[in-house]
């Protein structure tokens, strides 16, 4: 009845639908995520069906009568005993993205465990539930022990679902390593920069690594970039520790809070201070946009040549601290380029390999 | 999408040109009128195409309300007993497999009404949480129906 094809859907396309009608219809987007949501839209047509699908969804589940569920607060009394570990599974598994097999044989066999019957009417049973789903959880790690990779190309972006509700969010040219355990949950930025938003789980923390790097985390939301110059850590929302391995002269890394709102750039020498972020600019790149507030020109340059094929060349070395202000799109250098060329010192060559600048 | 085509479109095999057909409209459309309201126009754009598909009067001026459209996405299924039983059957599975939070959130949206801050504050977890469980739900009704076809 439901046509051929249909589950050659893609998770993260359809995880993004998802997030998308669930912003339109829980609140009004303002017109940035608008234009967002209209980029995203105009991407591709699997994502123009993936809104639909999730759209007649949606307004279908509206004429169900879903009273045998419980009343209302039957319904906040089982989620009150709804540890975050329970939630982290079965149905959050499954959308595990779509490089890793999508039908996990255990996770298949306790889908109806811990939702079924009178969730958890006391603590006792919400240990039980606690325990069942550790066990479930060992037995699902087990099943997916091989360290799931993700990486983006020149200009890609993508979003990652985690299964235990947390995104990673990664920007061009980047690259991370998912290795989840009982104990914590462990992404490894091999590469490039990502955005973590961090489901809540003080049973297992959060910890990024990158290179001698780690950050971690309960709940939050931070971003993580690995320079040539050293790892920028980000904070959004929530507050981290940030280790530095490195550093580490008798076996207890230092741990150093960083709050929403701050930032760190961590070299291999230095013991880093938090100083004040400008988180916008941070993560303006979700938007596919780069923010420059009096940028040398040198760091602008190696900025574009992240996101674009077409690699920014500054041929005389006196140009490289010219400092450039604005707002660009991370994907198309035009603007940039019409904006040199009209500064009487300069001059700019396109080739289909590069765009240098020289002076005049 | 599809399922909402499958009864507006005669000729199954037209689908995939149906949609190749709403996604270059929707590339046509001037960026400045359609971020007003991305939404509706995508909306518009597919009941459009999909009417002229099957060769009905495509005389009615498309609305612009989202609801009105949603109503127009949804009579789509409903006209259809035997489909709509089945889809009903397929909703209320995926509704059971979700984790209670996950359910909790979705039906007192849904069902009781109840706005994210609200049930936020009722489950004890942050607005973005209940965001996501919400997303979490809507996800589990693709996983649903893609394990039925």
């Amino acid at each position: 009845m439901q046509q051929q094809g249909g589950s050659a859907y893609n998770a993260q396309i359809y995880q993004e639908a998802c997030e998308w009608l669930v912003e339109f219809r829980t609140g009004e987007p303002d017109e940035a995520k608008r234009e967002t949501f209209h980029a995203w839209l105009q991407m591709s047509p699997l994502h123009m069906e993936a809104y639909l699908d999730v759209a007649v969804n949606w307004h279908s589940t509206s004429s169900i009568d879903l009273t045998r569920f419980g009343s209302r607060d039957e319904l906040i009394a089982q989620a009150a005993y709804d540890p975050d570990v329970v939630v982290a599974h079965p149905s959050a598994l499954r959308r595990v993205a779509p490089t890793v097999s999508r039908d996990v044989p255990h996770a298949a066999a306790a889908s109806g465990a811990p939702a079924t019957g009178p969730v958890a009417k006391t603590p006792r049973y919400a240990l039980a539930a606690c325990v069942a789903a550790a066990f479930l959880i060992v037995g699902m790690v087990g099943v997916m022990s091989h360290a799931p990779t993700y990486s983006t190309g020149i200009g890609e972006q993508r979003s990652i679902a985690l299964r235990d509700g947390s995104t990673v969010n990664l920007n061009s040219r980047s690259r991370i390593r998912i290795d989840y355990s009982t104990r914590k949950r462990g992404v490894e930025l091999l590469q490039g920069q990502a955005l973590f938003h961090v489901a809540k789980d003080a049973a297992r923390p959060f910890i990024v690594s990158a290179g001698t790097t780690q950050v971690r985390a309960v709940g939050t939301e931070f971003d993580v970039y690995r320079k040539p110059t050293g790892t920028v850590v980000t904070v959004v929302e929530g507050r981290v520790a940030v280790m530095n391995g490195s550093t580490d002269l008798n076996g207890t890394p230092e741990a150093q809070p960083l709050s929403a709102g701050e930032q760190l750039l961590v070299t291999s020498r230095v013991v880093p201070h938090p100083a004040p972020a400008n988180v916008a600019a941070v993560t303006a790149w979700m938007q596919r946009q780069l923010i420059f507030d009096s940028t040398p020109l040198t760091e602008v340059a190696g900025e574009f040549n992240r996101y674009n094929e077409r690699q920014f060349v500054i041929r005389d070395p006196a140009l490289r601290t010219f400092q450039i202000d604005g707002v660009f799109s991370s994907t198309d250098p035009s603007s940039l380029i019409r904006f040199l060329r009209a500064r009487p010192e300069m001059q700019v060559t396109e080739t289909d390999s590069e765009i240098v600048i020289a002076r005049r | 999408m599809r399922r909402f085509l499958t009864s507006r479109v005669r000729n199954v095999a037209d689908i995939p040109d149906v949609i190749q057909e709403v996604f270059l409209r929707m590339l046509r459309i001037p960026n400045r009128e359609a971020i007003r309201s991305p939404e509706a126009y995508l909306f518009t754009v597919a009941l459009h195409v999909a009417q002229q598909y099957a060769m009905r009067e495509s005389a009615r001026p498309p609305s612009v309300e989202v609801s009105e459209l949603l109503t127009e996405l949804r009579a789509a299924s409903d006209n259809d007993p035997a489909l709509r039983a089945n889809a009903e059957q397929q909703f209320v599975r995926a509704i059971e497999s979700l984790s209670p939070r996950a359910r909790a959130v979705f039906i007192l949206h849904r069902q009781h009404g109840l706005t994210l801050e609200q049930i936020g504050k009722e489950l004890g977890i942050s607005f973005p949480m209940a965001k996501k469980y919400l997303v979490q739900a809507l996800f589990q009704f693709r996983r649903q129906f893609d394990r039925n076809e």
